[in-house]
């Protein structure tokens, strides 16, 4: 079967229309699957809070480990199913714990996954969440180590992957929160949860990904629908469950040992929003001159194709044009000959 | 755990494909780097001034 390998990113925290919300891009990322046979993309596009699926074609891989993917540094192998193992942090309050604990348990016994154990960290993790980057996403943990110890601590039971959950402070802004919630701002959590998962990928090189714990907030009426997935239910670990079960094992290369299902040089392209071209892992991709698509998915940034000297942008439209294009490479179809006016060929021949 | 904001002065002579390492030289001076992005680029004249941000354990 034809496939074009290719790697989707839709930067957490900075406010994507398509991608900025609660699991909002997870049917783009389905309809790129089937174009491309064959995509990788994080848990920002994935988790839905209570929703998310499963799709044999695609790669779960946390946004540090993708860089890394994207870099050459790692390769992916397909496993039939992760063993994961839970950090709840210490400032879970019981309550909070027993219902994300039954999510596991709801897990195993609905959906099969293997949720071996959990282990609560010794010290708060100290989530800070910050705005001193106006309209975008930030934050970091005050006690990073607490963490790793936790995760080292399931890795030597023979955990295979890692779902953390943190509690997040109750002392947020609210009129930001149901901004939101009204489909109009950004995901103000985001920017931490992704610091939190990144310690994780950086120190124990495992999957993983994040659940924010959040006290319950008031029934809203006008929700938009992409912030829906996150309001169905108690916690938002389900879809993390669900993603982390299937996601690939991370090889470090080179590696004789083990035979990879995914090598980062089958990577052909990248889909990313038109103005978020400046991550590690659409950077690295211009080092390795693959194809840049860039979808026009309106967010915060605007480090644009203008920014950069680089041949191989694609501007589109939306995640439909392209899934199209896709299309064109992994058939050999030259995206050129279906658009209009169509050029004659030139002449390139040097003078003597 | 600290984050930082860089403003890079981009060379004439930098290709896109060279960018990235041209960036992680600079920002890794300040110890080890969690998460980092560009999150603006200006334009003056013939100059890019290339901002970004990083998280960084020190």
């Amino acid at each position: 079967m034809k496939t074009t390998p290719t790697i989707l990113v839709i930067p957490t925290g900075i406010g994507c229309e398509i991608g900025g919300f609660a699991g909002d891009a997870l049917p783009a990322a389905k309809l790129l699957a089937s174009a491309s046979g064959c995509l990788v993309t994080h848990p920002n596009v994935m988790n839905g809070g209570m929703l998310s699926e499963k799709d044999e074609r695609i790669f779960y891989v946390e946004g540090y480990s993708l860089d890394r993917f994207a870099r050459a540094e790692i390769g992916l192998k397909k496993v039939n199913q992760q063993k994961i193992g839970i950090i709840f942090d210490k400032n879970i309050e019981n309550q909070i714990l027993l219902r994300h604990l039954q999510v596991a348990d709801a897990c195993i016994a609905t959906l099969g996954i293997d949720i071996a154990s959990y282990v609560i960290t010794d010290e708060p993790v100290g989530i800070v969440i910050s705005d001193e980057l106006s309209g975008l996403s930030g934050g970091y943990v005050r006690n990073p180590e607490t963490l790793i110890n936790a995760g080292k601590n399931l890795i030597n039971q023979g955990i295979t992957a890692i779902a953390i959950v943190t509690r997040f402070p109750d002392e947020i802004d609210f009129e930001n929160v149901n901004v939101y919630r009204e489909g109009k701002g950004i995901d103000f959590i985001s920017g931490v949860e992704a610091v939190i998962s990144h310690l994780i990928s950086k120190y124990l090189k495992v999957p993983c990904a994040h659940a924010p714990a959040l006290a319950p907030i008031d029934l809203k009426v006008n929700l938009d629908p992409r912030a829906a997935a996150e309001e169905i239910g108690y916690t938002f670990l389900p879809s993390v469950l669900i993603g982390l079960s299937a996601a690939p094992d991370l090889i470090d290369l080179p590696d004789m040992k083990n035979k990879m299902t995914l090598c980062p040089h089958e990577i052909e392209s990248i889909v990313v929003p038109s103005g978020a071209l400046g991550g590690e892992a659409v950077l690295a991709c211009m080092e390795r001159d693959l194809n840049v698509i860039a979808v026009k998915n309106v967010g915060v940034l605007n480090v644009s194709d203008k920014s950069f000297d680089y041949k191989k942008i694609f501007q589109v439209d939306n995640y439909l044009e392209a899934a199209g294009l896709l299309i064109s490479f992994k058939e050999g179809i030259n995206y050129k000959s279906i658009k209009r006016p169509l050029k004659s060929i030139s002449n390139c021949t040097k003078p003597y | 755990m600290q984050s930082i904001y860089y403003e890079l002065s981009l060379p004439e002579y930098i290709h896109a494909k060279d960018l990235r390492k041209f960036i992680l030289s600079e920002i890794l001076k300040k110890g080890e780097i969690i998460r980092w992005s560009i999150y603006d680029v200006v334009i003056a004249g013939n100059k890019k001034i290339l901002k970004i941000n990083a998280l960084v354990l020190n």
